[in-house]
């Protein structure tokens, strides 16, 4: 790489760690470390849930798998960014209500108690923090390809940069530096597509040397095969910590609704880009991976100084879901688990220097697992096909409704877990039918079921209200 | 043939566009964080 090149990236890198070494200053309470406040405008929740659900997924997956099969798994993915604009218009506001809320588990022990608290903690630490690790090996590997260095060393250094700015500066830090991240990616990635096809021969050569099947909407799936998939990218990451964490830290419900509805429309848009980067790769160099498509395309299409630049928005792109994953991590054991059920009494500022010594914990937990023993990332994002099967419909129920239900939510919990565990483990997804379609329907099914017999007769259709004492009240257990 | 033109330029002209509307915007909050200046938002 040129020194040019070099010099952009180690700009990048310095900026950042400015940004959070800078913004660790400000950080004075854990509302700070967990939801920045809740001062969020919604151009700056657009950019941070963007340049968030922006991963290596989104962009190296994403051109990868178009390299591989055509635009149909792009395609199947925007189920995606559709979810988000549609969980931005109707349930980010009403997330957003629940004003001291930090996690998923501060909602559900509202509605249903400490029990939910506790199984929406530890699917959230268990679902983080195995994103976390496979962030934490594509960082390695894409320091490996772009930078040359081995991929132990990138894991390393690429974690331990994350580890410093989201330590001192928490979510802060985090929204700060996805700004920064959120600008390399969105202008330079769509930079390196425009040269990329104007040195295929320009639009009308670009696509005359596809093949008719990777332009094809639905490819080579067979109808099941393509609702899996689009079921898969519907559900599989509604919701999760980092996302609902940014509903919560909006100034107020609209700037909730905007910046997270209109991040997912950026999505939409924005993976016609990654994916297209895939196919001016299959045009260029089709003797390669598709997992090589998109750093081929940056380092031996662009040039010098751009080349830099991309190659920093790559790294950008994977760091900015890191840092998120690793807050939410840290706030879920913090909130759902140390000060819900081990130390309840602590001072806020005390509480607040746990949450940074339990974001390193979990930071150097996550390093280690990359760098030693895949099998344990592996192994964690087992937990990240039960996220969907437990936690969504239950909480949209809640979010949605309003209704309390103390058994229906812990009991469509469980059901969902236990019958997409059964499906997945046991049975082995016979049919063509995911875990998540099987989980999904024990969840809603069990839900409803336990709701009319058990809470309905218990409590009567007994709403929540989030200005109520018994909010003032849960705020005050947790604060 | 059109509608790949027209997509191809337009998508990634306008991501760009859209990227440095919103990170601008996003900077100047940074830069009000960083100096400590009053936010736009109430605490």
């Amino acid at each position: 790489m040129h020194p040019l090149d070099i010099a952009g990236i180690v700009a990048y890198f310095l900026v950042v760690l400015l940004i959070g070494i800078v913004t660790a200053i400000r950080i004075k309470t854990t509302d700070d470390f967990a939801v920045a406040g809740n001062r969020v405008i919604w151009p700056v929740l657009f950019a941070t849930l963007a340049a968030t659900f922006l991963g290596g997924g989104a962009t190296m997956g994403r051109a990868g798998q178009t390299y591989d099969v055509g635009y149909s798994f792009a395609i199947a993915s925007i189920a995606f960014p559709i979810q988000t604009i549609l969980v931005g218009l109707w349930v980010a506001p009403r997330l957003n209500r629940y004003r001291g809320a930090h996690t998923i588990g501060d909602v559900m022990a509202l509605h249903s108690g400490k029990a939910a608290r506790l199984i929406v903690g530890i699917i959230s630490i268990l679902v983080c923090t195995g994103i976390l690790g496979a962030q934490a090996l594509a960082l390695g590997t894409v320091f490996h390809t772009l930078v040359g260095v081995p991929v132990t060393v990138g894991i390393v250094a690429s974690m331990l940069f994350v580890l410093v700015y989201s330590t001192a500066g928490g979510m802060w830090a985090d929204i700060q530096t996805d700004v920064v991240q959120f600008i390399l990616l969105g202008v330079f990635l769509p930079v390196a597509l425009i040269i990329g096809i104007h040195r295929t021969g320009g639009v009308q050569g670009f696509v005359e040397q596809l093949p008719a099947g990777h332009l094809t909407p639905f490819g080579a799936y067979e109808p099941m095969a393509f609702l899996v998939v689009f079921l898969a990218f519907a559900l599989g990451e509604t919701l999760i910590p980092p996302y609902a964490q940014r509903a919560f830290s909006a100034t107020d419900p609209r700037a909730s609704r905007i910046g997270y509805a209109w991040a997912g429309v950026f999505g939409l848009v924005f993976y016609f880009v990654s994916a297209t980067l895939g196919l001016v790769a299959f045009v260029m160099f089709p003797d390669i991976t598709g997992d090589q498509a998109l750093p081929t395309v940056v380092l031996q299409l662009l040039p010098i100084g751009i080349t830099g630049l991309v190659a920093g928005a790559l790294m950008a792109v994977i760091m900015s879901t890191a840092d998120s994953l690793l807050n939410s991590a840290t706030v879920s054991f913090s909130r759902d688990i140390f000060k819900a059920f081990i130390k309840p009494d602590l001072p806020d500022r005390t509480m607040l220097w746990v949450e940074r010594g339990v974001n390193v914990v979990i930071g150097l937990g996550a390093l280690v697992f990359a760098v030693t023993a895949e099998n344990i990332v592996d192994a964690l994002m087992v937990s990240y096909e039960l996220w969907a099967p437990t936690v969504i419909f239950p909480l949209l129920m809640a979010v949605l409704t309003r209704r309390k239900a103390p058994a229906a939510i812990v009991a469509a919990m469980v059901a969902g877990g236990v019958f997409a565990a059964w499906w997945i483990w046991v049975m082995g997804e016979p049919a063509g039918i995911s875990g998540l379609m099987v989980g999904l329907a024990a969840n809603i099914i069990t839900y409803f079921v336990v709701y009319y017999a058990v809470d309905v007769r218990r409590l009567g259709k007994q709403d929540v209200d989030v200005t109520s004492g018994e909010w003032a009240r849960i705020k005050e257990d947790i604060a | 043939m059109i509608a790949y033109e027209i997509a191809l330029w337009v998508v990634p002209v306008g991501v760009a566009l859209t990227t440095l509307l919103v990170g601008a915007r996003g900077l100047v909050f940074c830069w009000k964080v960083i100096t400590g200046k009053d936010l736009d938002a109430p605490s």
